[in-house]
């Protein structure tokens, strides 16, 4: 695989979809739909993949755009804390990962404050 | 709200797709009964969390559900249930999380705990009832009915804005 490619399949469900692209110092994973317990295998390999591919490529943060993700239940949250507490746990420094939200979207604001919390300086909410 | 009671009762298998289609009902409905975006967001939060328990550790498939929120003189009390038949073993372990949500002095800070702890395990996230009393900032209950049924409850107050 060369170093343009990125290794993450899409993600293309009847009320859930995931792509990802890269730009130039990140990997931006855009999320959509509803993630519940149906989804929550589809999320794991994405974040997976995403965690692989930046790590692979050295870029600087990996980015899950929300803005268009309605609701995210706690099987899916463990999901995105596995990958937080995974990094806190490297020794090496690798990249940030950041939030991309919708403020009218009000399961963003206090779900992702606790992923704030957990991850401290490694999790930047926009 | 124009009338003293609001009630929503149904009885259903709760797959996944049935627990989005009714956290959706709930969120709209309670959100314009109380004219409260965010009070309906936390109330179908906890709607779509007990559900979810109940189709992980139901004994049987059919679960019992009811929102019903109340006008009182001070304000709104909103109350969810789920009931269903469960395992002995899930069982213990409920009245286990629930004891040390209901012990807690900081919501936040067991949820953090909580959040920590989903990390290590294997078997589902342990996160659900935490989300609901810190996020969601309810109180929850559980009781065994005389049909043995398990019940688990979320309770929100709230005062008239002046």
């Amino acid at each position: 695989m060369s170093e343009g490619d990125l290794a993450i399949r899409d993600v293309n469900l009847e009320h859930f979809s995931a792509h990802a692209e890269r730009e130039p110092t990140k990997i931006v994973a855009r999320l959509r739909g509803n993630a519940d317990q149906l989804v929550r295998d589809e999320l794991q390999r994405i974040i997976s993949e995403l965690h692989t591919e930046a790590t692979r490529l050295g870029v600087r943060e990996a980015v899950l755009d929300v803005r268009d993700l309605y609701f995210m239940n706690s099987s899916c949250l463990s999901v995105i804390v596995r990958w937080i507490t995974g990094q806190m746990k490297c020794a090496i420094e690798s990249y940030r990962i950041r939030f991309t939200c919708n403020a009218n979207l009000r399961w963003q604001k206090r779900s992702l404050q606790a992923m704030a919390t957990l991850g401290g300086a490694l999790v930047v909410i926009d | 709200m124009n009338a003293d009671t609001l009630l929503l009762e149904s009885s259903f298998v709760p797959d996944a797709k049935g627990i989005s289609t009714t956290r959706r009902i709930v969120d709209d409905l309670s959100s314009h009964v109380l004219d409260d975006p965010d009070l309906g967001w936390r109330l179908a939060m906890a709607a779509h969390e007990l559900l979810d328990n109940a189709r992980k550790y139901g004994r049987e498939g059919t679960v019992r559900f009811r929102l019903k929120i109340d006008a009182t003189k001070e304000g709104y009390i909103a109350m969810l249930r789920v009931e269903n038949r469960d395992h002995a073993e899930n069982r213990a372990n409920l009245l286990s999380v629930v004891r040390e949500i209901q012990s807690a002095a900081d919501p936040w800070a067991l949820y953090l705990t909580a959040l920590q702890r989903t990390a290590s395990r294997d078997d589902g996230s342990g996160l659900g009832l935490a989300r609901i009393s810190a996020e969601g900032e309810m109180t929850l209950t559980v009781s065994v009915g005389d049909d043995e049924n398990i019940r688990v409850e979320a309770t929100l107050e709230r005062g008239r804005t002046p």
